[in-house]
């Protein structure tokens, strides 16, 4: 079985759709499934992203998180950018992952697309709530993408979490998604 | 057959958080006569509650936001499925169409949303006595 390895264009697909440019991350992933068959490391470059930008997030509004909070805000996120489309991210999975990454029990909801899709729709939504610019995005991904490399080189085998593959398929197929997130 | 007041107190009791007494009247109502007159009763506060408590004009993302308030107070609330609740309520508030729901799980949705309405509304036990009179008529009418 060939080794895992992370892409320049997996990790400028995920920068395209934080940033909102659909038409950009469908033509990244495109070009991504074309020239390596597969995107098997973007699960884990999301999973990362997505966790340390909850944890950013949740240091930034000085809170500290219970899972009532958890619940109180993934439903303002819905209320904002998804009460045309509520059923875009499923809110067990969502709230269970943000308290996974805020170092809470390990998720009950198991759903592989479920998860991957509001990895993307939180990370997204997160960047947004902190009005990251550039700059800031460009160390958020950086610092997901040496995780994932060093995870990948072995060097961080096992301190990560080990569910944080959503499943084959969940993150790359998301592109179709995309153009629902907007509000 | 008209709602009694044995299902007007258990209800009574629940909505002004007297729980145990509620448990215990719950347990002494008469089974099948519950099917119907307590069922009807609690459509009919649900409905009475959410006229009082959402305008018109109310968004699904109030919704949202009202269901995550109530989902947000306890462990035990967050394990109500969140879409069920806002369904249950947008059927209440628009022509949602809810009629793949559990009829016994649509029930269950409304107990807890109008647990939480009543809670957001504030009533002092006079405001509850008339909520419960308004709910009682209307649950006759539904009976009738």
């Amino acid at each position: 079985m060939p080794k895992k390895t992370l892409t320049d264009l997996e990790v400028q697909f995920l920068r395209a759709h934080v940033v909102g440019d659909a038409e950009a991350a469908e033509q990244l992933m495109s070009q991504q499934l074309a020239v390596h068959g597969e995107a098997d490391a973007l699960e884990m470059l999301t999973w990362i992203a997505f966790r340390n930008a909850v944890r950013m997030y949740f240091a930034e509004i000085g809170q500290t998180w219970n899972r009532g909070e958890v619940v109180r805000f993934v439903s303002q996120v819905r209320a904002v950018f998804c009460s045309e489309h509520p059923d875009l991210i499923d809110v067990l999975a969502t709230e269970e992952q943000i308290c996974y990454a805020l170092g809470g029990p390990e998720p009950t909801a198991r759903d592989a697309i479920a998860m991957g899709v509001c990895r993307m729709v939180m990370l997204r939504v997160l960047v947004e709530l902190m009005e990251l610019d550039s700059g800031q995005i460009t160390d958020l991904l950086d610092e997901a993408r040496s995780a994932v490399s060093q995870h990948l080189a072995g060097a961080g085998h096992g301190q990560e979490p080990s569910d944080y593959v959503a499943g084959e398929g969940a993150v790359a197929n998301y592109p179709m998604q995309l153009r629902h997130t907007t509000r | 057959m008209p709602v009694t007041d044995e299902q007007v107190a258990t209800l009574h009791a629940q909505l002004a958080g007297r729980r145990e007494e509620h448990r215990r009247l719950l347990g002494e109502l008469d089974r099948e006569a519950a099917q119907t007159g307590y069922n009807a009763l609690v459509t009919a506060a649900f409905s009475v509650a959410v006229v009082k408590r959402f305008p018109k004009d109310t968004t699904p993302a109030m919704v949202i936001e009202f269901v995550g308030d109530i989902r947000s107070a306890s462990d035990n609330a967050a394990r109500q499925d969140a879409r069920t609740l806002e369904r249950v309520l947008l059927a209440a508030t628009s022509d949602q169409d809810i009629s793949d729901i559990d009829p016994r799980i649509r029930f269950q949705a409304r107990v807890v949303l109008l647990a939480g309405m009543i809670h957001d509304l504030q009533l002092d036990p006079d405001g509850l006595d008339r909520f419960m009179r308004e709910a009682r008529t209307l649950a006759d009418k539904l009976l009738a």
